[in-house]
């Protein structure tokens, strides 16, 4: 009985190793190729771990001049097109998810309380929020191309934050719903009992115990806004540039994909999302599922 | 304003903003999928020839547009299912407590805390022809293997695919695993008390009490599935002619390679039309528990 | 423990102990249950009772000691080959399942015959009154139903051991006690060999052949409800068991063995003749039927003056001041009012001593045994 037992306890660990290889095996990858030196980037066979580490990758990524100049003394290097420094990218993704966020969590926070206190809309009305989330963004793209170019909306960052605001919103008032749901609405009563207005009762009894919840939905709005791509590629032509347009830009005439350099910007900018992903792992799940499933 | 009552006034910037932003554009929609609207012609959009209902006349009979929707349902199907069974299998692996559990847990969900867009360079990479995927199957085999995935029209689905389940199987796997520990455990150990094997307990109790959490997953899941681009932008382009092509990709070539905007203001207002149906049935059991 | 007839024991706990993080929840419990036999675990929550109940059930490992079902070791057999049947304190009903497909479960676990099977739940479907539920989901019943499907799902298996993990916790009082004399019934009926958990006094006293006290993860006193009741061997047992709860009384005692004498408030130098309680301040246990209350002075009787009248229907109890202590007493309804003044006494005959120090209570009866 016993050795059955640890027996089973080998296997099932045994998955999990190759679970997490599976899992982390692409990251490797990605992580590895933006140390290569470019003729290593699509060697045969393959280079696992390369010998000559290298920053160049980084360095066009971030000082594209420096990286000219250094490939300039190089023999054989590099031929890229890419102008533009990734700090314009990661300045343009900051400005809109971060606006963007504020946007959605203010109006979300409003909306959520006023559904939870008021049940404003009755039961159904909040499902209207979710078909916004269930249409494919590119069924509204093309009319939302010409409604920007209507309002000179096109390739600014109000554009890109307005959208990135209303297609957040779901999330928002649902999670936040849910967090609110959580505080009984007594608590508020025993303030308005002391001559608190309503909302002022939600201000300094409620607001305070869902904080985390709203930081929580905060973050977690940040991070679709900063991996969003479909927008950013359809509704900009240049002047806003966002970190996931700057990774399928490194694309050169003559060699494709840059490989090296789209791995170097991919690992950058896909730390803050690892990072805040991490810190609201608790209500990942609340998130993702608009509150129907708590941990 | 003061007459409007206070909560409505307090939804009203989220309301508003939604309405900017998607109902504004979709009575916009409507005019333009009723069009022949090509930004090339130099015509406004308002100005466009009416088209009457030739659009979608022209859909119905279009290959490609419906080769991309039943491709689509496909990759939706497949990923789900294949999703579904990684995590349900993954889950029970982290029923017990064990040290580095917790470890474990956060390096299998890292996929899904990466960027799609990276996350499908990184497929490309994989998937290429002198990638580390081929180079395997080589040393596994003996003979080179140089498969260019990305342009052959059938398999270049399998890395798009790969790229969906690969990042998204941990938020399955979340979900699944909550619904677990969550189960009333009691309910369990009497399955146990009357002698039941590990597999009739799951099978008979565990997985009917997972119903509601696995179904809501499911949902999401399709839902979001169902929209997929940024792996096929970053893979394919839908090429090699189309043949990769699902929904959201086969609209964006339309509208933003071909420049038919009208014609693709008519597909998606179809699809905006089937989606909204199918997905107030489909959010049933969201409503159950919300 | 090692002349008992092993034909007759169907459970045996030897030194079983069972330590979580430095803590130790069960201390060396040494326990038997024969055959047929009614026991109850009683103690308070956190006694250790749940946790001797899930090491039998196999759900815990213990830290040490041995399990014997039948005589034969269980200590590392997993749960499902046990055959200990399990009734949960939420009944863990099959939610999702008709009460048919609940009672059949561990039949159709176990391969069973399908006849057979059919056959077996069918007669306790009728025994257990369940017959018109049978096609009712699992998450349909109420609490009484519950209880009785989550019993007849365990007892079409026929287990060799019947553990009640406090199943009427969650019931109305009203519900409880026609409960406690259906299943003591069907116990009865069936021969059954039942292991019952439960901090109530009154479902141990009323269902149990035996009662095992515990508290703090030791086992203080097996016994059969009257002489736990009657002969309580320590402090906490005296006091766990009866309601109202047992007097405690300060008294002195001086000299030792033949000499030993006792005095209270009313009495004074008492012959009390206990072999182990060393002479100094000690308590003495009196249960509150067991002092007499006059409303005229009498031979030995103190004044005492009414605190308070708990009416119990058919007594009422008196809260009256005896010295530094409050007692109770039982009286007939109507005997006084609060703030009255009553007499009182008792026989040191009914009392118990308890050493002030350890605790433990030592009987007449057993001393002669001893002697």
């Amino acid at each position: 009985m016993r050795e059955q037992k640890t027996w089973q306890t080998v296997l099932k660990r045994t998955a999990v190793i190759v679970a997490a290889v599976f899992a982390f095996f692409p990251i490797y990858w990605l992580i590895s190729t933006s140390f290569k030196p470019f003729d290593e980037w699509a060697n045969w066979p393959p280079i696992w771990l390369t010998d000559n580490p290298t920053l160049q990758n980084y360095r066009i990524v971030f000082f594209p001049d420096l990286a000219r100049e250094f490939a300039a003394q190089q023999e054989g290097s590099l031929d890229y097109k890419v102008s533009g420094s990734a700090w314009n990218a990661f300045k343009g993704s900051a400005i809109v998810s971060v606006a963007a966020t504020i946007i959605s969590v203010a109006f979300g926070t409003l909306a959520a309380y006023s559904i939870v206190r008021f049940k404003t809309g009755g039961k159904n009305y909040p499902f209207q929020f979710l078909t916004v989330r269930m249409v494919p963004p590119i069924a509204v793209v093309v009319p939302m191309v010409v409604l920007f170019s209507i309002l000179k909306l096109s390739d600014t960052y109000f554009g890109l934050i307005l959208a990135y605001s209303a297609f957040t919103l779901p999330f928002s008032i649902w999670m936040i719903r849910s967090f609110i749901d959580d505080v009984p609405a007594e608590l508020e009563g025993a303030a308005m009992i002391h001559g608190m207005g309503q909302f002022r009762a939600f201000l300094t009894v409620t607001l305070p115990l869902v904080k985390g919840g709203i930081l929580s939905t905060a973050l977690f709005i940040f991070i679709l806004n900063w991996s969003e791509f479909l927008f950013a590629l359809v509704l900009t032509a240049g002047n806003v540039v966002t970190v996931t347009l700057q990774v399928a830009n490194y694309v050169s005439a003559s060699s494709g994909k840059l490989y090296g350099v789209q791995a170097a910007m991919g690992t950058i900018s896909t730390i803050p999302v690892i990072v805040f992903g991490y810190m609201i792992q608790r209500h990942i799940v609340r998130g993702l599922t608009f509150g129907a499933i708590k941990r | 304003m003061n007459r409007i009552p206070f909560n409505i006034r307090l939804v009203l910037p989220a309301q508003l903003t939604i309405m900017a932003i998607v109902v504004v554009p979709t009575v916009i929609l409507l005019w333009l999928a009723h069009t022949d609207w090509q930004p090339t012609q130099n015509i406004p959009w308002f100005d466009a020839e009416f088209y009457w209902f030739w659009n979608f006349y022209d859909l119905w009979y279009d290959e490609r547009f419906i080769n991309s929707v039943f491709r689509t349902l496909f990759v939706v199907a497949t990923c789900i299912a294949v999703e579904l069974f990684l995590a349900l299998g993954l889950a029970l692996l982290f029923l017990d407590e064990w040290p580095w559990r917790k470890v474990a847990v956060s390096i299998i969900i890292l996929p899904m805390m990466i960027i799609p867009v990276d996350a499908a360079n990184a497929f490309f990479m994989l998937f290429n022809e002198r990638g580390p995927i081929n180079h395997l199957i080589t040393v596994i085999t003996g003979e080179v293997f140089e498969f260019s995935w990305l342009s052959h029209p059938t398999w270049a689905m399998v890395p798009i695919m790969l790229a969906e389940i690969w990042q998204w199987t941990p938020l399955m796997f979340l979900l699944v695993l909550t619904g677990l520990m969550n189960l009333p455990e009691n309910q369990i150990r009497a399955a146990v008390g009357l002698g039941a094997s590990p597999a009739r307990i799951f099978f008979r109790v565990m997985l009917p009490l997972l119903v509601p959490v696995i179904s809501i997953a499911v949902v999401i899941r399709a839902i979001e599935t169902f929209k997929i681009f940024d792996p096929v932008y970053i893979l394919t382009r839908g090429q090699p002619g189309g043949a990769t092509e699902t929904i959201s990709m086969y609209m964006y070539n339309g509208a933003f390679v071909y420049f038919r905007m009208g014609y693709i203001a008519a597909a998606a207002l179809l699809v905006l039309f089937v989606v909204v149906s199918v997905c107030l049935v489909l959010a049933k059991p969201l409503r159950k528990h919300g | 423990m090692k002349g008992a007839d092993t034909g007759d024991v169907k459970l045996e706990l030897r030194s079983l102990r069972k330590v979580f993080d430095g803590v130790e929840a069960v201390k060396e419990s040494n326990l038997i249950l024969k055959r047929g036999e009614f026991l109850s675990l009683l103690g308070p929550s956190g006694c250790g009772k749940s946790t001797t109940l899930a090491m039998i059930a196999g759900f815990l490992e213990p830290t040490s000691g041995e399990i014997l079902i039948d005589g034969k070791p269980v200590t590392h057999v997993p749960v499902q080959k046990r055959r200990i049947g399990l009734v949960f304190q939420d009944y863990a009903i099959f939610t999702k399942m008709s009460v048919r497909k609940n009672l059949l479960f561990g039949l159709e676990a176990q391969k069973v015959p399908r006849a057979e099977r059919e056959k077996t739940v069918d007669e306790f479907a009728e025994k257990l009154d369940l017959k018109g539920l049978m096609k009712a989901r699992g998450g349909e019943l109420n609490m009484s139903e519950m209880q009785r499907v989550a019993l007849a799902r365990v007892l079409v298996t026929k287990p060799e051991l019947l553990l009640l993990d406090e199943p009427m916790s969650n019931l109305d009082a009203a519900l409880r006690a026609s409960l406690r004399g259906e299943l003591k019934r069907i116990q009865k009926d069936l021969g059954q060999t039942v292991l019952y958990v439960t901090h109530d006094q009154i479902e141990a006293m009323s269902m149990s052949d035996r009662i095992a006290v515990m508290n703090f993860g030791e086992n203080l006193q097996i016994a059969s409800p009257d002489d736990i009741y009657h002969r309580p061997k320590n402090r906490f047992v005296a006091e766990f068991i009866g309601d109202p709860p047992i007097n405690m009384i300060s008294c002195t005692v001086t000299g030792s063995g033949r000499s030993q004498r006792v005095s209270t408030e009313v009495h004074k130098d008492i012959p009390f003749e206990t072999k182990v309680v060393s002479p100094g301040d000690h308590v003495l246990g009196i249960r509150a039927h067991h002092i007499v209350a006059a409303h005229e002075a009498f031979h030995g009787s103190i004044a005492a003056v009414v605190k308070l009248v708990e009416n119990f229907g058919s007594e009422h109890v008196l809260h009256v001041t005896y010295g530094q202590d409050l007692l109770t007493v039982m009286v007939q309804p109507g005997f006084a009012r609060e703030g009255d003044e009553v007499h009182v006494s008792f026989d040191l005959k009914d009392a118990h001593l308890v050493d002030r120090n350890s605790g433990a209570i030592y009987h007449p009866d057993e001393r002669e045994a001893a002697a």
